[in-house]
């Protein structure tokens, strides 16, 4: 009995040794392993924060914020927030209106200018003032009928109340071609520059880093 | 009687010559005379350009020792040279009107145009002119915080940016956001709403139209430096007591382009013309040193000595008193 029972307590010293080191062997491994993971986990860390940096960068360096790299940036900022995929799809379909109807914003100015310091010709600038109307008129239309989310409807009005006004303004402008009344205008201006504040405030929000330094 | 008329005659002709004279003569005196103080204000700074992108000659090199390529970014300064010549209180470049979505461009310690002015004891209404370098909107903005400033222009400037809008390749009529973004990109850079400030000005009757040279004061003058930047950039000549200052907006934005004879800020430039603009600050100031830059990195500090006399202001943005005219009281706050 008293052999067995060393017996016993040899083959037990025996195993207690060898699951000692094997459980030295699995906690060794899964440290390796943890550490392994913690360090994957803090590079993968420091790579999206090194390319959200390099994405500013990026966007200053060559004055091309994508609206990729725009993304990145917007991800480690407070505002503006990420779009999801409906909104997303609603901001690039109102950017085939924004991108040309920006231009035509400053052709409205032009059209103004070349008139105040170069020609004084009245059926010129009723010309291009009833041209940018019926563009502006037509850029609300197509605005109108893109389906904004819930969550953009305001911006949306923003948007169509800023292409309105730039559509009044050019009237405005008309009426000057037609009785000569420069006070107009001036009136005019004052709407077109309310609406360029609203369209910055909008591309906040919808496109991020869409104007670059100079 | 006819000796004593003939006498009273010539005694009248020569006082009048004489007083002709004297008056010519004072009047050369007083433009001779005229200096002015000078101050620069950071409207604003771009945080973490690479050098490279700023100065190609400047780039970054991974684990260089030269010390041109050794810096991988830069923060920018977005300047703004503040004149008083007598009672003329004159802007070279305004800045440009922060809004939110400026966050995307990595601007940092931005202050309101007319929040510098008060902090340097104007008011916005005491401006009386202000000449913009070009029209970029980091340059052209704020103008109708300016109510009483009368903006001076470069005709070329908005010639160009028309052409360029109604140009029908899309590679020259970009504004700012077409795809490929604003390298090389004629119209770029300028916003409708630069636009309509600019518009608005000469609306009002507070616009001069510019071609070419301009003195808009006695020894203040505008030359222009079309191309250097944009296609109607100008330059500032303003006398001061340390001599000529040259405000050079984008037409040179760096000063250490200037020194060592590098491009910078290139993206609409002929750079030969950037060239002959820095040439010109040679010319007018006899050296470099007096050449005050759009976006100097090194600026309000000493190693760009005449704007080492700064301080830190508004919002983590920094200032510099460049010059004093005699009489004119320092405007750098108490230590």
């Amino acid at each position: 009995m008293g052999g067995r029972a060393v017996q016993i307590t040899r083959f037990s010293r025996g195993r207690v040794i060898l699951l000692g080191a094997a459980i030295a062997a699995l906690l060794g491994v899964v440290g390796v392993a943890a550490q392994r993971e913690t360090s994957k986990a803090k590079t993968a860390q420091q790579k999206a924060s090194l390319s959200a940096s390099e994405a500013a960068r990026l966007c200053i360096a060559s004055y091309f914020c994508g609206r990729q790299a725009a993304a990145k940036l917007t991800a480690g900022a407070a505002e503006p927030r990420a779009l999801t995929a409906e909104e997303e799809v609603y901001a690039e379909s109102l950017w085939a209106v924004h991108s040309a109807a920006k231009a035509w914003a400053i052709d409205l100015d032009f059209a103004g200018l070349r008139y105040k310091i170069e020609t004084r010709d009245a059926g010129k600038l009723g010309a291009k003032a009833q041209s940018l109307s019926t563009q502006f008129a037509a850029a609300e239309s197509k605005a109108r009928a893109i389906d904004a989310p819930p969550s953009m409807r305001l911006i949306h009005e923003k948007y169509l109340a800023a292409i309105q006004l730039y559509e009044t303004a050019a009237g405005e402008m008309l009426k000057t071609a037609q009785d000569g009344d420069d006070r107009r205008l001036l009136v005019a201006q004052g709407m077109s520059q309310h609406a360029a504040e609203e369209m910055l405030r909008v591309g906040d929000v919808l496109w991020p880093g869409e104007y670059k330094p100079n | 009687m006819r000796n004593l008329v003939g006498s009273l005659y010539r005694a009248g002709a020569f006082a009048l010559i004489a007083s002709g004279a004297f008056a010519g003569w004072s009047g050369t005196a007083a433009r001779a005379d005229t200096v002015c103080s000078a101050w620069l204000m950071e409207s604003s700074r771009f945080m973490h350009v690479p050098f490279g992108s700023f100065m190609p000659d400047r780039d970054f090199i991974p684990g260089s020792n030269d010390p041109m390529h050794n810096i991988q970014s830069v923060d920018l300064p977005v300047n703004i040279g503040l004149i008083k010549c007598d009672k003329e209180l004159i802007l070279f470049d305004s800045g440009w009107k922060q809004q939110e979505y400026h966050k995307m461009t990595g601007t940092e310690h931005f202050t309101p145009l007319p929040d510098q002015l008060k902090f340097l004891g104007f008011k916005p209404e005491d401006v009386t002119k202000v000449v913009i370098g070009h029209g970029h909107w980091d340059h052209a903005g704020q103008l109708s915080d300016l109510p009483n400033a009368t903006l001076y222009v470069q005709r070329e400037e908005l010639k160009a940016i028309e052409w360029a809008l109604n140009y029908p390749n899309p590679h020259i009529r970009a504004v700012n956001t077409d795809p490929g973004g604003c390298n090389r990109t004629p119209a770029c850079g300028y916003t409708p709403l630069t636009i309509e400030e600019i518009y608005g000005k000469v609306l009002k009757g507070k616009a001069v139209i510019v071609d070419g040279e301009a003195e808009i004061y006695p020894g203040v003058k505008i030359h222009p430096a079309f191309r250097a930047h944009t296609a109607g950039s100008q330059l500032l000549e303003v006398p001061t007591p340390i001599g000529k200052l040259v405000f050079g907006s984008d037409a040179y934005s760096s000063w250490e382009g200037i020194r060592d004879w590098m491009v910078a800020n290139i993206q609409q430039t002929d750079s030969v013309q950037q060239f002959l603009a820095y040439e010109q600050c040679y010319k007018i100031t006899g050296g470099y040193e007096h050449c005050i830059t759009g976006h100097e990195p090194l600026s309000y500090t000493d190693k760009y000595p005449v704007t080492a006399n700064s301080w830190v202001a508004l919002n983590g943005g920094r200032m510099a008193e460049l010059a004093l005219a005699p009489g004119e009281k320092s405007r750098r706050p108490a230590q």
